[in-house]
């Protein structure tokens, strides 16, 4: 047990040190700070926007906005959740543009060459699935449990960034495990 | 409420988590060529800045020190002027002063003339 929570410490205090270097202009530490996180990130937005390639685009405005702002940056909060708060905001920001909110973030067709799409057929059909209706869930649901459970923040956390009460989130990840289960229902269901 | 089945919560885990460990190769790469080109890029706006705050400067030297030469141009013009006026009055009066010889001459009595004047013809 006390091996488990020493160890997001242990990655924080580095990824902490990592910006102290990044905000005096270290290249490398900015380098191994993306190749850290950028999975997390990047994953977050495409489940988000749909898009692979929008993802990754969005995913590198992160970081370069994570760069200018490395040297007013406290170590207050985690550096993963400061990372998903940013990516979040461009997110409403890339919804704001389109002038519309997506019911479904996967409802464009997969763009020719999408490598996630490709890594999903790879990774199993009940993967596959659950990706799918994720996508299918209502905005505040699939945000909530992507936080949640992709991202592994904490409910108080989750409430910072949809900037909504933590009873909110709650509700939200309740309707979303319900409405899973019902979209999932033939996976689960006994022959 | 139902009961969510099991292994539910740890397949939407695996499932979420797995998409969130996929890495895209040359990302971080990108990132850190997309930050050196922003860090030149603003380099160059607080140069461009810069220079053009000298330039303005240097205009405001040329114009300031411009009006100074006009002034001086004028006053030099004005005083070219003023020669030009004074050797034309001394010309003027320099021909008065030829024509000055004559008038005693013409203003001076003449007795033949006052003789014809008081002759009654």
């Amino acid at each position: 047990m006390a091996d488990s929570e020493s160890l997001p410490d242990v990655e924080d205090q580095e990824d902490k040190r990592l910006m102290g270097l990044v905000a005096q202009g270290d290249d490398d530490a900015l380098r191994l700070l993306v190749e850290r996180h950028h999975t997390r990130v990047v994953a977050y937005l495409r489940s988000q926007v749909g898009s692979q390639t929008t993802a990754e685009e969005l995913g590198m405005e992160v970081f370069i906005r994570l760069h200018r702002a490395s040297v007013r940056w406290r170590p207050e909060a985690k550096l993963t959740t400061y990372l998903i708060h940013i990516a979040h905001n461009l997110v409403l920001n890339e919804w704001r543009r389109k002038s519309r909110k997506p019911t479904t973030a996967l409802d464009s067709a997969p763009e020719p060459g999408d490598k996630s799409h490709e890594s999903a057929r790879r990774v199993g059909e009940l993967d596959e699935a659950f990706q799918r209706a994720v996508a299918q869930l209502a905005t505040e649901q699939r945000t909530a449990i992507l936080l949640l459970v992709q991202q592994d923040l904490a409910y108080e956390d989750i409430a910072k960034i949809m900037k909504a009460p933590v009873s909110s989130v709650k509700t939200w990840i309740h309707r979303a495990r319900t409405q899973l289960r019902e979209l999932l229902k033939d996976y689960y269901e006994t022959p | 409420m139902d009961s969510l089945p099991p292994n539910f919560e740890r397949d939407l885990s695996l499932a979420l988590r797995r998409e969130a460990s996929t890495v895209v190769p040359g990302f971080s790469g990108r990132v850190v060529s997309a930050v050196q080109a922003s860090r030149v890029r603003r380099k160059i706006i607080r140069w461009t800045s810069l220079a053009t705050s000298l330039a303005a400067c240097l205009v405001a030297t040329l114009v300031v020190s411009r009006n100074r030469s006009e002034d001086f141009l004028i006053r030099q013009s004005q005083a070219l002027v003023m020669s030009d006026d004074a050797a034309n009055f001394n010309a003027i009066f320099g021909v008065a002063d030829d024509l000055a010889i004559l008038v005693p001459v013409v203003e001076e009595g003449s007795s033949a003339v006052d003789q014809m004047i008081k002759t009654d013809i």
